[in-house]
């Protein structure tokens, strides 16, 4: 059976992706601490070839080294809560997001539609936090590097009010098989990456209650949809 | 835990077969209890690619904390045989001291191993997920 042209990853249920995100890091960082641990030991043994204990310690530095940035992935996520930001401006907020991602990734290129204004439906640091990943994963190629990319942004008011931004990229997609899993911490096609980018943008938006939905063309694009706002009368 | 006792070898300094015995004893022990770690966390991937429950990943995690517990047993148990052996160092064998490094190299690629699996796990994602 030939896959299918659109596919869309599976709505989670309620706090699912933080169960997935504490079992996976978890998992992630047991065979560092065991190995750690062990090369200590290998270390303190009697009669050590000063050039092999070297060696260890190295390994030991390098898996410090992961754990320390596993721990970044995770320590903002951490921090208390504010409330959500209803006063800020959202048309100006996101040109402000949007222009500080373009500065940081020059191939990068967002094309603003228009967004009406709207009370933020999280904290403003937070939609910051989830905006930013979406369009670092959207510039970064397969490989892992930097490539130039096009990002349509656009938004739509769906019942009750709610506002939604639409981001829609011009890469390379994700392929099918891969778009479910894409949100699990530590799933990812970039060599080097830890592949938390999509299960912080989840995180995030579960904390608030506000639904996404992510969906792909392979070698088209990839759009993710999320409620970010409330717009008022 | 009681280790037990290897052959005994034929060596130079008076003691030394003993305490050869007793540390190689020991690294065999480790590298036993590093092989189920291994073992272990090889199905502690499959189970998280598998999406497996966390009451399955917590127990696997829990076994393999009691080995490196058993493994912490053992060298606290041989520690004095360590530091014998670290004093008299000089005075030992060059065959018993190749002995040595070769039972420590078996420990190390193992350990060795438990983190490539770590890598290895990444990879076979990889290569099952790769965009087209």
């Amino acid at each position: 059976m030939s896959a299918p042209a659109w596919v869309q990853a599976p709505a989670p249920a309620a706090g699912a992706g933080a169960e997935r995100l504490l079992r996976s890091y978890l998992h992630k960082t047991s065979n560092s601490l065991c190995g750690i641990k062990g090369y200590a030991g290998l270390i303190a043994a009697p009669d050590q070839d000063t050039a092999k204990a070297a060696g260890w310690a190295q390994k030991i530095i390098r898996e410090v080294e992961r754990m320390e940035a596993i721990y970044r992935s995770v320590q903002d996520l951490t921090a208390p809560r504010g409330n959500p930001d209803r006063g800020v401006h959202l048309p100006a907020l996101l040109d402000d997001v949007f222009r500080v991602c373009e500065r940081r990734c020059p191939g990068l290129q967002v094309l603003r539609g228009r967004v009406p204004a709207a009370s933020l439906l999280l904290p403003k640091g937070d939609l910051c936090l989830v905006l930013t990943e979406l369009l670092l994963n959207a510039v970064e190629g397969t490989d892992g590097e930097p490539r130039a990319a096009r990002v349509e942004v656009t938004a739509s008011t769906g019942p009750g009010g709610r506002l939604a931004l639409r981001l829609r990229d011009d890469g390379p997609g994700i392929a099918p098989d891969l778009l479910p899993q894409a949100p699990d911490p530590f799933v990812t096609t970039k060599e080097g990456h830890l592949g938390v980018g999509l299960t912080r943008v989840q995180t995030l938006l579960e904390m608030y209650g506000l639904a996404w939905t992510l969906t792909s063309v392979p070698s088209a694009g990839t759009t993710v949809t999320l409620e970010v706002a409330e717009v008022s009368d | 835990m009681a280790l037990p006792r290897t052959t005994a070898i034929d060596l130079a300094t008076p003691g030394e077969s003993e305490l050869l015995g007793r540390l190689l004893s020991l690294y065999e022990e480790e590298a036993r209890v590093y092989a189920r770690v291994l073992e272990l966390s090889r199905r502690q991937g499959e189970a998280v690619r598998q999406g497996a429950p966390f009451t399955e990943i917590r127990r696997l995690l829990e076994q393999k904390k009691g080995c490196l517990d058993l493994i912490a047993r053992l060298e606290r148990g041989e520690a004095g045989s360590k530091r014998e052996w670290e004093a008299r160092r000089a005075a030992m064998s060059a065959e018993g001291r190749t002995r040595l490094r070769t039972a420590l190299d078996r420990v190390s690629g193992l350990i060795e191993g438990i983190i490539a699996c770590e890598e290895q796990n990444d990879r076979e994602l990889l290569a099952a997920t790769g965009v087209s």
